[in-house]
């Protein structure tokens, strides 16, 4: 199995364990994309943005001694981005929408994303 | 940031012909007596104009032009004495960087670059024969095209690892985000 083979499994098993979630991306520190669950989203964009996230995130933690980043989200009125530290070269952002169960997608995603970096290396 | 990294990365997107060369250093070194005689209007020159301008003048703390006037001069000294090399190219990538700190944006860089070169100009005219103004000119022209290439890529740089991403990321980012609306912006010009 490859190596996008193995996170697009993850990103699937990911799906399958938590129903509300809507999309799924995987990408490198530097913004480009690895794998991905998405339905009508630019997943180069997507995949931008949560490497944005991610550097202005780990900046904030570092400027405020907050020790290392894990995630962030931003909140909309009809849904939820959450992006995921996965490791120091991949980030793990998973959109869900406005009722989502948010105890079981952390719950979740953040065993993912370890399971991410550990692929990622 | 490493700075020799940034000075490196900037002069490579540049192509060979468009950067300052060895042939335009001993242009330079060629004339250096008239050039260092040009000194104090080259700097009164620079400072009356960016004092004029309320948007450029507010970049400066009250009492701060003495000093700042002084280290035009030293620039000016050192552009003309020489070496221009990459230690002097690593300064450049830096005043990119201070320019970040100190909010000069790259439209107040580029067009005072310009008014600089505007008096070399006239003054290489009116001092020497046509061929060597030419050929002079054609130095400092390569040599400005060099350093606010340095001046402009530094300073994007700079306020892009700042807020912890990169110029990299954020150009991936807005090439997505730009792309789109092109024909929107276009359609209003």
């Amino acid at each position: 199995m490859t190596r996008q083979e193995e996170i697009q499994a993850l990103i699937d098993k990911l799906r399958s364990l938590v129903p509300d979630i809507i999309g799924v991306l995987v990408g490198s520190s530097d913004g480009l994309a690895i794998a991905q669950s998405l339905s009508n989203i630019d997943g180069n964009r997507v995949a931008a943005m949560a490497a944005t996230a991610l550097g202005l995130g780990r900046r904030i933690v570092e400027s405020l001694n907050a020790g290392t980043f894990s995630e962030t989200s931003v909140t909309g009125s009809e849904g939820q981005i959450f992006v995921y530290n996965a490791g120091t070269k991949g980030v793990l952002a998973v959109m869900v929408g406005k009722n989502a169960n948010i105890g079981l997608v952390h719950l979740e995603a953040r065993d993912i994303a370890k399971a991410i970096a550990g692929v990622l290396g | 940031m490493d700075i020799q990294e940034i000075r490196q990365l900037i002069l490579e997107q540049m192509p060979p012909e468009t950067r300052f060369q060895d042939s335009d250093a001993q242009i330079i070194t060629k004339h250096k007596e008239l050039l260092l005689s040009w000194q104090e209007e080259i700097v009164d020159s620079f400072y009356k104009t960016v004092f004029s301008h309320p948007n450029t003048s507010n970049i400066f703390h009250e009492g701060e032009r003495a000093a700042r006037e002084e280290t035009l001069r030293d620039w000016w000294k050192k552009v003309v004495e020489g070496p221009i090399d990459d230690k002097f190219w690593n300064w450049m990538a830096y005043v990119g960087l201070v320019h970040v700190h100190r909010k000069v944006k790259n439209s107040m860089m580029l067009s005072m670059w310009g008014l600089l070169l505007h008096r070399i100009t006239t003054k290489a005219e009116a001092s020497l024969s046509l061929a060597e103004a030419t050929d002079l000119i054609r130095a400092f022209t390569r040599f400005g095209q060099t350093l606010t290439s340095l001046v402009a890529e530094s300073y994007m740089k700079g306020i892009a690892e700042a807020t912890g991403t990169s110029l990299d990321l954020l150009e991936n980012l807005a090439v997505h985000q730009v792309g789109p609306e092109l024909p929107a912006i276009k359609g209003k010009l």
